[in-house]
């Protein structure tokens, strides 16, 4: 085994030993790069038509999940990194929705940015836009490079696979329920799964999908109830909106934000061995507010968590304090209306979409409070 | 035109245009054209005119290399402070006053393809021209490879823009839903029917609701970042802030709950909202209503009744005690035959959501009919079968599981006989 020799070993070998290792290295890499050049992934080259875009996520190397909530679908398309160094810095862009805007030869009313996700290493930015707002709307597949050029990924000749969710989350298939509608609110790739959390146009409730990538047809579903800490001994079956895997302990966890807006732990376990789940409500981030994006990321060697709300400000939670919040039963009893955990303001102004570079690195774009334009930057987790 | 210009429009569709060239030795041999096509798919494209065929597939070649300026590009905006009054724009040496803006306010171009077609170069955006979006094409002559610049060294601006739309707005509010006039102070879901198809992402500017005093509530509903429209776009769900209907929720607490028991209220919708056309509505909306105690009991089947069909072809009604869900009336109901297979027909709801009809579309048949209703079917306050939207969970073990599934009842058609 070369790999178990070579560290300590290596030195003193003879120079025939050498020469083995080598070849034997060499047959590995050899291993590797067939299994590379013909990946089972299904995905095919064609053209990927998206009726919206929405929600993005990266899953494996090279590949970006694309949700398409009007055609009920989500895309994996494949978006190779360029080969090279690792890039460090991302680029600052003032008025990105006018440039977005002027690009797409409209006003920047007609300009909606949907999400916005960042690729490691690379540090290409993509977003997802809508190029008006009427009958005649478009997706748009949006990248900006380290120069700041805003390009468009074309969705005409792609590498790609589409998976349908159609099927109904709960009820029996033999009653044949119509299609539902459902808008996909988030994405999340954890260990091979791609979870898709989404919010329906007609019943109230809460399903959290999941399918293994490369794609398979069957959706699994769990249904998610909560104890809605902030009404004592009442739960509900609130949609969750936005979420985040983290992990306790060694074990895979699920941070789910709700829309009226408690913040809720689940066991990946527990979400796969179980049809129908009741997390764990751990705060409640206050009424009239829907958390939008959630990064981790570390500060003076420390997890953190930073939560972008759409009406409260962005605001900031130590995984430390989750883990302990985790550990104790949850808010089951009638609490006040922002409670369970300390969070910390992040003076960030408002922030329209959010993602995480790597450890050290967020990207945001923010509302600037005197030109009302958007803006593109990059903010240290020391400053944040 | 200007003095100098060498710009025009090939124009089928009547559009507003504009332009000016640099002083140049010899301004007649090369011209920048607005060729209108309204019944392509982008509406028009840009051309270059009287360029060598090798030249302009040299300059094509180049412009797709990705490397240095393109030799035409087209921006978003106009470069004149009209585009419809060329003079206005001109200076006393009939140059523009106005240029597009440069530096740091400089705006990319607009995306699309630029392809040599015989001695032309033309522009064809990616995605539509927008009536009356203006618009500026620019012809800087470049180098290309193997083809220098032939042309005189000066610049042309073409401003253009398509007519707006002169179309009578037609679209307007074609229901609310629920459509009753008391409605529950735990009232979860509106739903907006349209006559045709709206424009997404400004609903919010466009609705609000007051209370008897024509106070504004702040924020009462729910504003995910993504409106909740269906496929055609000709129907939103609006979602009362569910933090503040539950009891004892801390909003509820704080500011009290959106809807007060007792009380009257307006959902106002004003016709400036646009359509998917663009266009704003015929007219307004109003929806007035009084609120009553909130309603926190699951609904029961028991509470049903069930009017067989009179004849072969009259319809199965059902009468509840209580409103449900309009469009989940629609679509989690179905009727059954003896063998399971689902009868097909149309339904129609009545009494404000009270009633709910079905006709066959091939007459009953004299066997035993199966109606199910899933147990997710909601009330008004989101109350379902399975349980009310806020359940109590004094006394009942907190590992139970909900239901889910659905609920049958059981009919057999009246014969005509």
């Amino acid at each position: 085994m070369p790999r178990k020799i070579l560290p300590r070993d290596i030195r003193k070998s003879s120079p025939s030993f050498l020469i083995a290792v080598v070849v034997a290295l060499a047959l590995t890499a050899g291993a590797w790069s067939i299994a590379i050049a013909a990946p089972k992934d299904g995905l095919a080259l064609g053209k990927a038509e998206l009726q919206s875009i929405g929600a993005l996520e990266f899953g494996p190397p090279g590949i970006l999940f694309v949700a398409d909530s009007k055609g009920t679908s989500v895309y994996a398309l494949e978006v190779p990194a360029a080969e090279g160094e690792a890039v460090t810095e991302i680029p600052s862009i003032e008025n990105l929705d006018e440039k977005i805007a002027a690009r797409l030869g409209v006003g920047p009313r007609d300009v909606a940015i949907q999400d916005m996700a960042v690729q490691e290493k690379s540090g290409m930015i993509y977003l997802s836009v809508m190029r008006g707002r009427g009958d005649g709307a478009k997706p748009v597949l949006l990248t900006i490079d380290q120069e700041g050029k805003l390009s468009e990924l074309s969705l005409a000749k792609v590498r790609h696979d589409r998976l349908e969710i159609t099927n109904p989350p709960v009820e029996d298939d033999k009653s044949r329920w119509h299609t539902r509608e459902l808008t996909i609110t988030d994405l999340e790739f954890v260990d091979g799964e791609l979870l898709i959390a989404g919010l329906s146009n007609e019943e109230f409730n809460s399903v959290l999908r999941r399918t293994p990538f490369p794609f398979e047809p069957q959706v699994a579903v769990t249904g998610l109830e909560i104890y809605h800490g902030a009404h004592g001994k009442y739960e509900t079956h609130a949609p969750i909106y936005s979420f985040l895997p983290f992990d306790v302990g060694g074990k895979q966890h699920l941070l789910a934000g709700y829309l009226c807006t408690p913040l809720v732990t689940f066991s990946m376990d527990e979400v796969r061995k179980n049809t129908k789940l009741r997390g764990k409500t751990i705060a409640e981030l206050g009424w009239g507010n829907v958390p939008t994006d959630m990064v981790p990321y570390k500060q003076d060697g420390e997890d953190w968590i930073l939560v972008a709300n759409n009406r409260r400000g962005p605001m900031k939670f130590k995984a430390s304090d989750i883990e302990a919040a985790n550990k104790k039963p949850g808010i089951t009893t009638e609490v006040g209306p922002r409670v369970g955990l300390v969070d910390h303001s992040v003076p960030l102004g408002h922030v329209a979409q959010l993602d995480r570079f790597n450890d050290q690195l967020i990207v945001l774009l923010t509302r600037d409070m005197e030109t009302g334009g958007l803006n593109l930057s990059s903010r240290s987790s020391k400053w944040l | 035109m200007t003095a100098t210009g060498r710009c025009a429009a090939a124009t089928l569709l009547l559009v507003s245009i504009s332009c000016a060239t640099e002083p140049s030795s010899d301004p007649g041999s090369v011209a920048v054209i607005f060729v209108s096509d309204p019944a392509a798919a982008h509406f028009g494209s840009v051309e270059v005119r009287g360029l060598g065929s090798r030249r302009a597939l040299a300059l094509e070649r180049a412009a797709n290399s990705t490397e240095g300026p393109a030799a035409l590009e087209v921006f978003t905006g106009a470069a004149f402070p009209d585009a419809a009054d060329p003079d206005a724009g001109l200076g006393q040496s009939g140059l523009p006053k106005a240029g597009l803006p440069e530096g740091q306010n400089a705006l990319p171009p607009v995306l699309g393809d630029l392809v040599a077609d015989g001695d032309r170069l033309r522009f064809t955006p990616r995605y539509p021209f927008v009536p009356g979006q203006p618009y500026t094409a620019r012809w800087r002559p470049v180098d290309a490879p193997g083809e220098p610049i032939s042309e005189p060294p000066s610049s042309i601006l073409l401003s253009f823009s398509l007519s707006p739309s002169d179309a009578e707005p037609t679209t307007a509010v074609a229901q609310v839903y629920p459509t009753a006039e008391v409605l529950p102070e735990n009232l979860l879901k509106f739903y907006l029917h349209f006559s045709a198809s709206m424009s997404r992402g400004n609903a919010s500017a466009h609705i609000r609701l007051l209370d008897d005093e024509g106070r504004e509530l702040p924020y009462p509903f729910v504003a995910p970042h993504q409106e909740l429209w269906n496929k055609t776009n000709d129907r939103l769900t609006l979602i009362l802030d569910p933090g503040r209907i539950k009891r004892n929720v801390g909003p509820n607490l704080e500011m009290g709950p959106p809807l007060v028991a007792g009380r009257s209220f307006r959902l106002v919708i004003d016709k400036a909202w646009l359509d998917g056309q663009g266009l704003p509505m015929t007219h307004g909306f109003e929806k007035r209503f009084r609120v009553t105690d909130p309603d926190r009991l699951s609904p029961r089947v028991e509470d049903w009744r069930l009017s067989a069909p009179s004849s072969p072809t009259a319809p199965l009604v059902v009468r509840f005690p209580e409103p449900f869900d309009h469009a989940l009336l629609h679509r989690l109901l179905r009727v059954f035959d003896g063998s399971g297979n689902p009868v097909e027909g149309t339904l129609e709801t009545q009494d404000h959501q009270q009633v709910w009809n079905f006709f066959p579309n091939d007459p009953w048949s004299q066997e035993s009919y199966e109606l199910r209703a899933a147990s997710s079917l909601e009330d008004l306050a989101g109350n379902t079968f399975d349980g009310t939207f806020d359940t109590s969970l004094e006394g009942t073990p907190s590992t139970e599981e909900p239901k889910g599934g659905f609920i049958s009842l059981t009919f057999q058609p009246v014969s005509s006989r």
